[in-house]
Formats: C-alpha cells, sequence, structure tokens
C-alpha cells in the first residue's frame, strides 16, 4: 500500500509539482488548499506525512496552526514546512511547533524526495529493533542512521533531519574538517553559510540542554566544524 | 549676518521716534504760537473796542494824530528824569531814537520813517535832506525833558561885552540876540512869544522870554538846560514844565551867522495849527490799559502813524533760571524744532515809534502778528487797527466818517507777549520726547535682541537637531525633537518631523526590500524549479533538454542572487541572537589565511600581526568576525589584479584592536567614500570587477553591520600612492 503523503500549498503551480514529482516516486498524494480544507480532511483520515506550507492564503501562519492541530492529533506524525520564509525566526518557530524539517521552496525536488524517504525511514526503525552496524557510536555519542535518531549518554537527542545528517558528517570522521559545502552536501539542502551557521548551533543548543559540559562540535574559522571526541580533546 | 544682528539693526527704526516726536511737536508749537496770538488779538480787539466806545479814550488817540502835522514833538515817557547835562547818552543807553527836525518850515513836511531810526551822525550827513536838526523828548513828571542838536559851522555865543539886550531891545525886536546862534520856543496859541535860549559859552544855558507884541523880554528861569557842543554844531539839553506844551511846541534854529533872521523872516505867521503838537504817551490811556494788561502782556495803543501813545507799563523780562543750557544744546533744540531765527526787537523798535510790519499792517485796516527775539525770549506782537467812532466830532474824521465801509483808522493796538512760559514748555516737551524715546529705543533695542537671540536659539537648535538627524553611519535618528510651538519655526521643526519619518520609512522600506523581495521572488522561483524538475523526468528530445539546462542555470543563479538577498536580513537575524566569546583573533586571523589561500587562487595573502604585550583577546563573536572578514577579503579578492598581493593586518593600540585588509588594486571612487558601508551602495565599476555577474553591494554592508554590533568602525581609504586600499576595522576592547 502506497504511503500517503498531504501536501497543504495554496500555490497551485507548485503543489502540482510536487504532487506530479511525489506520485511518479509511487506515493499517494492529496494536495488541499487552505487550513480548513486540510483540517477537514486530516479529521477524516490521518496522512502518513504532511508537507505544509506556512503562509495560506490569507493566513499567513495558517501552516502554523495547522501544524499544532495535527500536532495533537498524532504526535508522531513527520511534518515538514516549506515555505518561502527563511528568516531564522520563522525556522525555530516552526521547528518548536514539532515539525520534523523546514525547507525553504527552491529546494531541489532530488533533495526533498531524500528527506521524505529519510523520515519515512525513520518510522519505520522505530517499530523494528536497532541494527548494530548502522550505529556510529562517538564516545557518549551513538547515532543510528537506520533510525534516524541520536543518542547522548544513552539520552535521546531530538533533531531534525537536517540536523542528524550534519551531525553525522561531523561525527564519522572526527578531527576532520567538514566545510559548508560539504555539510550542506551531507544534508540534502542548498542553504547558505548563514543557515548552516544557525543549525550547527541549534545543534549545540540541544546537546547543551542534556550535558551542559558538551563541547564537541568546533569551529574552524573560515574552513568549517569538526568534531572533537571527549577523549582526543586536548 | 546673524539673525541677532539683522534685528538690531532693525531696532534702529525705533530711532524715527524723536522724528515723530518733533513732528508733533513742532505742530504743538505752531498750534499754541497760533493760540497765543489769537488770544492777544482777542485782547487788543477789546482794547481797541474799548478806545473806539469810549470817547475821551477816541479823542485822546486821535488828537495825537500827526497826520495834520508837518511836523511834532513826540516825548517819551521817561521812566526816570535824565540828568540835564548837555549830554545825550543817558538816552542812548535808554533806546531813544533821535527825531529828525526841520527847522525851516517852508518845505512841506515829509515823514521818513527811515530817518527816523538812523543813528544821529547819518541825520548830520545828509543835511541836504529837509531835517537839518535832530531831537529827543521825554516826560517825567510835569517836566518834559529835550536834546535838541542843531547843525551849525560855527558858532557864535552871546558876547556880554558887544551884545546888549536891553540895547537891542530897544532897537526893536531882539536885536540883541540877532547875531547870536540861540533857540527859540514857540509856545502854541502864545503868538508873539517866544523863549530864546543862548548862552555865553558851552554851560549852563540862558532864557530870555520875549514877548514880541509888546517888545518886552525878561529872563525865565523855568527852563533849565545845558549847552553842549558837538562835531557839527551844539546841543541843548533842556527841561521845561509839561503843561506849557499843551497846545504845541516849535523849536525854531535861529543862526547868527547871517545876517537877517532866517527862520523868523522866512516863516509865514505862526498859526496855532501849524505848532508841532506835542505827542505824548497818555496816562489816560495807560490807565485803561492797566485794566486789560496782566503780568505778562504788554499793550499799546498807537497813532495813526504808529507813535505809541498809551502803553502799559512794561514788565521787567522774567529771568529764565531753570532753563540754562549749553548753547550746542540750544543749537540742536532749534534745529530739532526747526526755530526760525526771529528778527530782533531791539530797544528803537519798541520805544516811541514802532512801525514795524505788524503794526503797519493794523494801520492798513488787518491784524498783524509777527514774533521776534528779545535776549533770549522770542516775543509775540499783535496789532489791531482802532477805528475812529462814527459820531466823530474831529473833524479831520468826520469826512471819511461819511463812508460807514471805510472808517477811519486812528491807530492801533498791540500787544506784545513773551513767548518764554511756551517756549520752555516746548522745551521740555522735546526733553521729555528725547528721553522717552532713548529709553523706549533702548528698550525696543533689547527685546528685539533677546527676542532675537530666543528665535536664533530655536532655530539652531533645529538645525542642529536636523544636521544630527542622520548619523554619519546614515542612521536616521528616532527622536527628533518636535516643537509644540504654534509658529513658523515650531511647523517647520514639525514638518521636518515628518519627512524624517517618511525618510526613515523610505529607509527602513530600502533595507528591507532585498528581504522582501527575495521572499516574493522565492515562490515563483520555486514554481520554475519544481517543473525543470518535473521535466528533467519526462524524456526530452536533445534539443529541448538544452533550452530545460539554460533554465536551469538560470533558475539557479536567480536562486544565488535571492539568497545573497537576504542575507542581509540574515545577518542582522544573526546577529541579534548572536553571543559572544572569548576570541583570539590572531588565531583566529591566522586560520582564515588559511582558508583563504585555498578560496582565493588568483592572489597572494599574507598576514602581518604586531605582536603585543596584551594579547588580541576580544569579547566578540567569532562567527560574525569570520562573516566580517570574509565579505572583506571577498571584496578586496574582486578588485586585487592576478597574482596581487592581499594582506591581513592585526595590531592593537591599547583598548582597541585593529584589523586591517589591504589589496592592490584600484582607488575608491572619492566621492562615494562615505557611503560605501550602505546598503545596496556598489562602488564597482563593471570592468574593474573581476566578478561579470551580480552584485548588490551587501558585502560591506554586512561589514558595517558587524562592526557596530561589537561597538567598532570600519573605514575604507585609498593607500597614500593610490596602488591599493585598505580597509581598517577598529573594535575596541571592554
Amino acid at each position: 500500500m502506497p504511503r500517503h503523503i498531504t501536501i497543504v500549498e495554496d500555490e497551485d503551480a507548485i503543489a502540482q509539482n510536487y504532487c506530479d514529482a511525489l506520485r511518479r516516486h509511487g506515493y499517494k498524494v492529496s494536495h488541499y488548499r487552505s487550513r480548513p480544507e486540510a483540517s477537514e480532511a486530516f479529521a477524516s483520515r490521518l496522512p502518513d506525512l504532511a508537507i505544509i506550507d506556512v503562509g495560506l492564503g490569507d493566513e499567513i501562519e495558517g501552516g502554523f496552526d495547522l501544524c499544532r492541530e495535527l500536532r495533537t492529533q498524532a504526535p508522531e506524525l513527520p511534518i515538514i514546512f516549506l515555505t518561502a520564509r527563511d528568516s531564522e525566526f520563522d525556522v525555530v518557530s516552526g521547528l518548536r511547533l514539532g515539525a520534523d524539517d523546514y525547507l525553504t521552496k527552491d529546494i531541489s525536488q532530488v533533495h526533498m524526495l531524500a528527506r521524505i524517504t529519510a523520515l519515512f525511514r525513520r518510522m519505520d526503525a522505530m517499530q523494528r529493533p536497532a541494527r548494530a552496524e548502522a550505529e556510529v557510536k562517538r564516545g557518549p555519542l551513538t547515532l543510528n542512521m537506520d533510525r534516524m535518531n541520536a543518542h547522548w549518554n544513552e539520552q535521546l537527542v531530538d533533531l531534525t533531519i537536517t540536523e542528524l545528517w550534519i551531525l553525522h558528517s561531523l561525527a564519522q570522521h572526527p578531527g576532520h574538517v567538514k566545510n559548508r559545502q560539504q555539510l550542506m552536501d551531507s544534508a540534502n539542502v542548498v542553504l547558505d553559510d548563514n543557515t548552516i551557521t544557525s543549525h550547527i548551533k541549534r545543534l549545540r543548543k540541544k546537546f547543551k540542554e542534556i550535558d551542559k559540559s558538551f563541547d564537541c562540535i568546533q569551529t574552524a574559522y573560515g574552513m568549517g566544524y569538526r568534531w572533537v571526541s571527549e577523549g582526543s580533546k586536548s | 549676518m546673524k539673525l541677532r544682528k539683522q534685528l538690531l539693526f532693525l531696532s534702529l527704526v525705533t530711532l524715527s521716534l524723536p522724528w515723530v516726536g518733533c513732528q508733533y511737536l513742532r505742530e504743538m508749537d505752531a498750534a499754541l504760537r497760533h493760540g497765543q496770538t489769537e488770544a492777544m488779538a482777542a485782547t487788543a480787539r477789546a482794547v481797541a473796542a474799548r478806545v473806539r466806545s469810549d470817547s475821551t479814550l477816541a479823542s485822546k488817540v486821535q488828537a495825537m494824530d500827526t497826520r495834520a502835522h508837518r511836523q511834532f514833538i513826540y516825548a517819551h515817557d521817561l521812566d526816570q528824569a535824565p540828568i540835564v547835562d548837555g549830554y545825550h547818552d543817558d538816552w542812548v543807553s535808554q533806546g531813544y531814537p533821535w527825531q529828525p527836525w526841520q527847522t525851516q518850515l517852508s518845505a512841506p513836511y515829509k515823514s521818513s520813517h527811515k530817518a527816523s531810526h538812523d543813528s544821529s551822525h547819518e541825520i548830520a550827513q545828509t543835511t541836504q535832506a529837509k531835517p537839518d536838526a535832530a531831537l529827543m523828548a521825554g516826560t517825567q513828571g510835569d517836566q518834559l525833558y529835550l536834546v535838541f542838536r542843531a547843525s551849525q559851522g560855527r558858532i557864535r555865543y552871546f558876547n556880554p561885552s558887544s551884545n546888549d539886550l536891553n540895547q537891542g531891545l530897544k532897537n526893536g525886536l531882539n536885536k540883541g540876540l540877532n547875531n547870536v546862534d540861540h533857540l527859540r520856543l514857540k509856545l502854541g496859541k502864545q503868538p508873539g512869544r517866544y523863549y530864546a535860549l543862548y548862552v555865553e559859552a558851552p554851560g549852563t544855558i540862558n532864557v530870555l522870554r520875549i514877548d514880541q507884541t509888546q517888545n518886552k523880554h525878561q529872563p525865565d528861569y523855568q527852563i533849565k538846560g545845558q549847552w553842549v557842543e558837538w562835531k557839527y554844531g551844539y546841543q541843548i539839553e533842556f527841561q521845561l514844565p509839561l503843561h506849557w506844551t499843551t497846545n504845541g511846541l516849535n523849536i525854531e534854529v535861529h543862526s547868527g551867522n547871517t545876517n537877517s533872521q532866517i527862520s523868523s523872516a522866512q516863516s509865514p505867521p505862526t498859526t496855532p495849527a501849524l505848532t508841532p503838537p506835542l505827542i505824548s504817551p497818555s496816562k489816560i490811556i495807560e490807565e485803561e490799559l492797566k485794566i486789560f494788561s496782566h503780568k505778562s502782556l504788554t499793550l499799546s495803543v498807537t497813532n495813526s502813524s504808529a507813535f505809541i501813545v498809551g502803553k502799559s507799563e512794561l514788565m521787567a523780562p522774567e529771568e529764565s533760571t531753570g532753563n540754562k543750557r549749553h548753547g550746542l544744546v540750544q543749537w540742536f533744540y532749534s534745529i530739532a524744532l526747526k526755530r526760525q531765527t526771529l528778527p530782533r526787537l531791539t530797544g528803537k523798535a519798541t520805544q516811541g515809534n514802532i512801525p514795524t510790519s505788524e503794526v503797519q499792517e493794523a494801520l492798513q485796516g488787518g491784524v498783524g502778528k509777527s514774533w521776534y527775539r528779545q535776549g533770549k525770549h522770542s516775543i509775540a506782537r499783535v496789532a489791531v487797527p482802532i477805528y475812529a467812532a462814527r459820531t466823530s466830532q474831529n473833524p479831520t474824521s468826520a469826512k471819511q466818517a461819511e463812508a460807514p465801509e471805510q472808517l477811519d483808522i486812528i491807530g492801533a493796538v498791540v500787544a506784545e507777549q513773551s513767548a518764554h512760559t511756551l517756549a520752555s514748555l516746548t522745551d521740555n516737551a522735546f526733553t521729555q520726547l528725547l528721553l522717552y524715546s532713548f529709553l523706549v529705543s533702548c528698550g525696543a533695542a533689547f527685546f528685539l535682541v533677546v527676542y532675537a537671540t530666543w528665535l536664533s536659539g530655536r532655530i539652531r537648535r533645529l538645525s542642529k537637531a536636523a544636521r544630527n538627524a542622520i548619523s554619519d553611519s546614515g542612521k536616521i535618528t528616532e527622536n527628533f525633537p518636535t516643537s509644540t510651538t504654534d509658529d513658523e519655526i515650531g511647523e517647520l521643526s514639525r514638518s521636518y518631523a515628518q519627512l524624517l519619518a517618511r525618510l526613515r520609512e523610505y529607509t527602513h522600506y530600502l533595507r528591507t526590500l532585498s528581504n522582501k523581495l527575495s521572499h516574493e521572488l522565492r515562490t515563483p522561483l520555486a514554481i520554475v524549479k519544481s517543473s525543470l524538475d518535473n521535466l528533467e523526468q519526462i524524456k526530452l528530445s536533445t534539443q529541448a533538454s538544452v533550452y530545460a539546462n539554460r533554465a536551469r542555470e538560470g533558475a539557479n543563479r536567480l536562486s544565488n542572487i535571492l539568497n545573497a538577498m537576504s542575507a542581509a536580513s540574515r545577518v542582522e537575524q544573526a546577529i541579534a541572537s548572536a553571543e559572544v566569546e572569548l576570541i583570539p583573533c590572531d588565531q583566529l586571523l591566522t586560520d582564515l589565511r588559511a582558508a583563504y589561500d585555498d578560496v582565493y587562487k588568483h592572489v597572494k595573502i599574507g598576514i602581518n600581526i604586531q605582536a603585543h604585550r596584551l594579547g588580541f583577546k576580544l569579547e566578540a563573536s567569532g562567527e560574525l568576525l569570520v562573516q566580517m572578514l570574509d565579505k572583506l577579503v571577498d571584496n578586496a579578492a574582486d578588485f586585487c589584479p592576478d597574482q596581487g598581493f592581499i594582506e591581513l593586518g592585526l595590531y592593537r593600540s591599547e583598548q582597541t584592536i585593529v584589523i586591517t585588509v589591504r589589496n592592490q588594486g584600484p582607488p575608491l571612487p572619492k566621492h562615494m567614500q562615505g557611503q560605501l558601508f550602505d546598503s545596496m551602495v556598489s562602488v564597482r565599476n563593471p570592468q574593474e570587477s573581476r566578478e561579470k555577474s551580480h552584485h548588490l553591494g551587501l558585502g560591506l554592508y554586512i561589514v558595517r553591520l558587524i562592526t557596530d554590533f561589537h561597538r567598532g568602525e570600519v573605514n575604507g581609504y585609498n593607500v597614500p600612492d593610490n596602488s591599493g586600499v585598505i580597509f581598517e576595522v577598529r573594535l575596541p576592547i571592554d
């Protein structure tokens, strides 16, 4: 049975393009143009994944409201924000509402599909026992790219897909400096430098919430970032 | 010129106040003078009416009409008896003029007013004219005093040895005195009698009363006098009882030179009518005038020939003690008040005959008014005519009385008043005016200066606020002080504030424009991109895929542009959420140099760190500093020629860390230096720029944002020899 993806988007052309692309990849896609329309549909049946535009018609933040509604209905449902807005503030508020990822509209279809696949994989992995070979262990950090989750000192760190991929790219080769382009490529995203910076910043913050002494992600000025294992720290 | 000075000059306008005041004072002065003369004229008219209605007075005045007589003697009313010494100095000192006297009555009498004003010497010189003698007469008490001056070549005195009076009389008539120079006084209504005044030598005169009809003579002692000689003849001063002369007095000069008696022989028989009358100020008229005159007003009545026949007592002119002024001040006053210089009223014009213009006018039937100066005071003189009563008994005027319209003018009333009080009044007013207008001018100047100071202060505040409204960095201040005053300056400040608010909105709009634009363009770009993505999934002809690829390239470029455009706003956001930490700047710079070496292959990048004992630790956001240097180096690399040199510099001056980026390349254009760091400003010349693609001028704007965040400053200037450009970032250490 094909997975069901819902696109809530007021711009018909974009929505149709995405619908076509997703259908080509064997997903079942439904498209809603406004928040009430989508809410009504969600009430009767929940999709497997929701791609929501922030601005919906006249409702500038209709997407956020819809996300909030949806999150209460289904805490585990993957939600992706797809929007023209790319300000830090919007990203933060979107993610705070429980979205799994936040994409700007100029993202390429390839990248978007990669994310969707990754999200579905994480959902699937939750129901399966963890495979050891897919795990990356760096000191207190445990990364399971199958399940798409990360643990620090056996404690789950709640990361978005983008963050997870960035973290994975850094932690895979500790000590190696990854420049921004490399991080972007591994995260399947076309972002500018600042967005990478803010992603790194958020990553650090999330780890620090668990462990105040976290200092494994270091800045190599002008080049990028590197993972410094606890043991190799000077 | 500053506003204050302008208004100070403007205040000089108040100096016109004294001028206006002067005009007013002049008017007032003229009005007062007019009023005074009117009042005087009224008084004079009343006197004239009184004289006319009172037959006694009228006849008195008429009796003294001299027009009917060829010659007459005018006797002044003397204040005090002159010393009868033969000399006339005491007369002259009182201002009495000589009265011409014609000893030979054969020629018709011709009144010559001019002659009466002339000095005695002139009379002597004009011997060819009819008067050949001169006299001065005056009354004091019951005595008549006379000074008589006769011209005589060689004076023959009475010689008692050769001239026997008794012998002469016996021989008929007064042969004894025939060849002796002497005066003969003939009193009216006493025909055939006369008094002979003679001397043996200059000194006391002898008087002989001679009755021709009875051929008698006897010495007389009631006439006393002195005989002196003068240059052209002799002069006798004598006195006689006044009542003798009631019917007139004739004075004849008997010259002892000629054999015959010139005067008596040639003169026709003396008739009473032809006896020269004695005209003298009348007591009765004086008494009458006293009623009308008062302290400062002097009234006189003249006869028809302008001889005073009655005068109220002359008041001694008031001595003004209070108004003693410097001559210069007085001159200034008279200039300011435009006082004409009045003709002086000398003694001659006040004594006896006063044929001045106003009196003449009165005698013609008009009302004459004149102003004179006497000493320091001005004097108003008003004259009105006295008409003869219609029922006049006088036969001379009775003829004219027949024509009722043409009443005979028998004389004039002259009123004189000193304008001293008036003048002092005007002067006082003028002084007050000067004082007040000076005070007002000073006050006005003061207030205008205060006002101008206040006004220019406000304007200066406004212009200062306007100057500071836009800071050097191009920021528009939020708190422009708006005035609440309801005037033009307040309005200006309000409209200025409004203008700034608009400008602020506009700059804000410009600043956010790139952000908004990128946001708005992202959606259509997404449509293009997703469409192209879908297109890839469809089998396209080779030609179509070429176009699809081109479209994708274009879309990607557009996407980059949009990212660059929103970069500034993202930096702003980054700044808002930036966290500062202790950054070792030397470490950072060294790291960055290594990184840039890889990125910019076409240039050499050097580093120059001047070691400092305090090190280069700075409380800053490393991310932002890196971004700032990224932009600066990127900018430098763009302008740097191939194989050029870029140098990163770092040094410290006490509390400031200075980071410099120097590159070789074209200098900055001068005119743009102030705006280099503004948003959307690019000084790049497309030919100079290596990067042929877009350049939005956001790079240096981001640099400025970051330096601002670190409370530092950034400057760009040319290397002195114009071989390159240096950007210098100064960051303070807390």
